[in-house]
């Protein structure tokens, strides 16, 4: 075994420590060794958790010598975005404030599933503080920096976890979703990223950010990498309120059945204004691919993108209230404004977006009746340059960090799940640029589905870094 | 920045004993000004009264059965209860 199996796929590593070609103290010596050499370049990760990857990945070498069946992910190396809860290390959430918090007791729950799939934990990884960003421009922890451009935004607030991935630090990152904070990484750094239904997979143990909005899940290397980590995530918690999932339906089965009979759409209107021309590129590639050449028109997508925006803002506000009060110089100086305001939004406002939001659920559901898949850019542009203040929408202009989620708001607050699969348009200085596959909720297996046929004709995929 | 919008930053900061200088205040108004805009577009939106807003928010009822259409020659059953999945073959 090569010491390339150190970039190589979540499935090749299993599959090699399983059969005996490689330990999965060989990987992780292997991946430590990656992160040495990539992060300074990058700054993707905030907490090294070695000593931990080291007994995890000891126990699995074990379990190998002892013959028996080793769990799915044995011996992959993975992180997680610093909002996830590990035993024993402080849960920052990408701030300075809750820093000073205690370290957490347990787990997060989905970070328990990956340890019994086998995974290896590497470290907590960098994000917007408390996620309320699109680009990972953290002042208390350091900007992280495109691995195709280190000079670009990594996307975010998941930077961390779109970039660790895209550098070959890790197959597989956990990240969170809230406004697009799985999809906006993924597209900008050229990586898979899904963003399940909301209600599929636990958040307990978690920080949360908006909880009628949070979304947890994987970004992978590959489509192979997503799916099976998603489907070693899943499982029902009675702990997280808003998980509804009550059982596991598992796509590793469905993901190879190409797309069958499916009604694949693309979405116009809205979707279609706020795409610059390498985001309607890379959406017409998918759609030449998947045979979709009907246009849809997405129900009240700008009035869901405010109503996301007024629901973000005042739950976001109201969870940091106290500390608004006692510790406002220690929050990010790029957010601390908009959770303020956001805290100090008037209850109509936000009663209105929960109004509007039953409403809108039927007209989403609707739409699914005709159609199966629906494609759209997930990013109005590609990586912009760190520190970009405004971006040039078709003429219109517009705040860049705000702007960014504009493709993803809509789609998240209908609680769609999404892969987003990583396009690298034609003249488009060798930048990716993400396209969702939105499918109706609880369809995950359509998304993937379409994903796999995607990767396989060569439409999507991630490319490797020269870091 | 619009007074009444920089008095109801004020005000309303005073009520929730939120402590906000004069350039903060200025900056949080600024903020929820652009917010307003957005939430006009919602005002603008035709809702019956007896919309109720969303409770705890699910997007559809989990499926009560297997919920994945496979195709007809589909080799294995999917959307069933399953077993974790072991390492790929």
């Amino acid at each position: 075994m090569s010491a390339a199996l150190g970039k190589a796929s979540a499935i090749a590593m299993a599959r090699a420590i399983a059969a005996g070609e490689i330990s999965a103290r060989e990987v992780l010596a292997m991946t430590l060794q990656r992160i040495q050499a990539s992060d300074p370049q990058v700054n993707a990760f905030t907490l090294r958790t070695w000593e931990r990857a080291t007994r995890e990945a000891d126990a699995v070498d074990a379990l190998r010598r002892t013959g028996a069946v080793l769990p799915a992910l044995a011996g992959v190396p993975y992180a997680v975005k610093n909002l996830f809860d590990i035993a024993g290390e402080v849960t920052v959430a990408g701030s300075r404030v809750h820093a000073r918090a205690a370290p957490a007791q347990d787990d997060a729950f989905l970070v328990r599933q990956m340890h019994r799939a086998g995974g290896v934990l590497v470290g907590a990884l960098n994000m917007d503080e408390y996620a309320y960003g699109f680009t990972t421009e953290n002042s208390h922890y350091g900007a992280t920096r495109n691995p195709h451009a280190t000079t670009r935004s990594a996307g975010g607030s998941s930077g961390g976890s779109g970039a660790a991935v895209a550098a070959g630090m890790v197959p597989i990152a956990l990240a969170s979703d809230t406004n697009g904070s799985i999809r906006v990484p993924a597209s900008f750094c050229g990586v898979w990223g899904l963003k399940p239904t909301f209600g599929r997979l636990s958040r307990s143990g978690s920080f949360p950010f908006v909880h009628s909005l949070d979304h947890l899940g994987p970004l992978a290397e590959s489509v192979e990498s997503l799916a099976l980590a998603y489907d070693v995530l899943q499982g029902p918690d009675p702990s997280d309120p808003g998980c509804h999932a009550t059982r596991v339906q598992a796509v590793g089965p469905t993901r190879l059945f190409g797309l069958d009979r499916l009604r694949v759409g693309v979405l116009g209107g809205y979707f279609d204004d706020y795409a610059t021309a390498p985001a309607r590129m890379a959406a017409a590639r998918v759609a030449h691919a998947l045979g979709a050449d009907a246009v849809v028109q997405w129900p009240h997508a700008a009035v869901a993108r405010a109503a996301a925006f007024i629901t973000t803002a005042s739950e976001g506000g109201r969870l940091h209230l106290n500390d608004l009060r006692t510790q406002q110089q220690d929050f990010e100086p790029l957010s601390v404004d908009r959770f303020l305001a956001g805290a100090l939004q008037p209850a109509a406002w936000l009663l209105r977006a929960q109004q509007f939001r039953r409403l809108y659920r039927r007209a989403v559901n609707a739409l699914f009746q005709e159609w199966d898949l629906l494609i759209a850019p997930a990013t109005p542009v590609s990586a912009p340059l760190l520190g970009t203040e405004w971006l040039d929408i078709n003429g219109e202009q517009l705040p860049c960090r705000a702007s960014i989620g504009l493709l993803t708001q809509p789609i998240s607050y209908a609680g769609c799940p999404v892969v987003t699969a990583p396009v690298w348009p034609d003249g488009n200085a060798g930048l990716p640029l993400g396209v969702q596959l939105i499918a109706a909720p609880w369809r995950e297996d359509l998304a993937l589905r379409a994903a796999q046929v995607l990767q396989d004709c060569g439409c999507a995929g991630t490319r490797s870094v020269g870091l | 920045m619009a007074k009444p919008m920089l008095d109801y930053v004020l005000a309303s900061a005073a009520l929730l004993d939120v402590p906000l200088d004069a350039a903060r205040a200025s900056a949080v108004a600024q903020v929820l000004a652009r917010t307003a805009a957005m939430a006009q577009q919602l005002e603008q939106f035709a809702l019956d009264t007896q919309e109720e807003p969303c409770a705890l928010y699910c997007p559809a009822p989990f499926p009560a059965g297997d919920g994945f259409d496979a195709p007809d020659d589909a080799a294995a059953a999917p959307g069933q209860d399953v077993a974790r999945p072991g390492v790929p073959s």
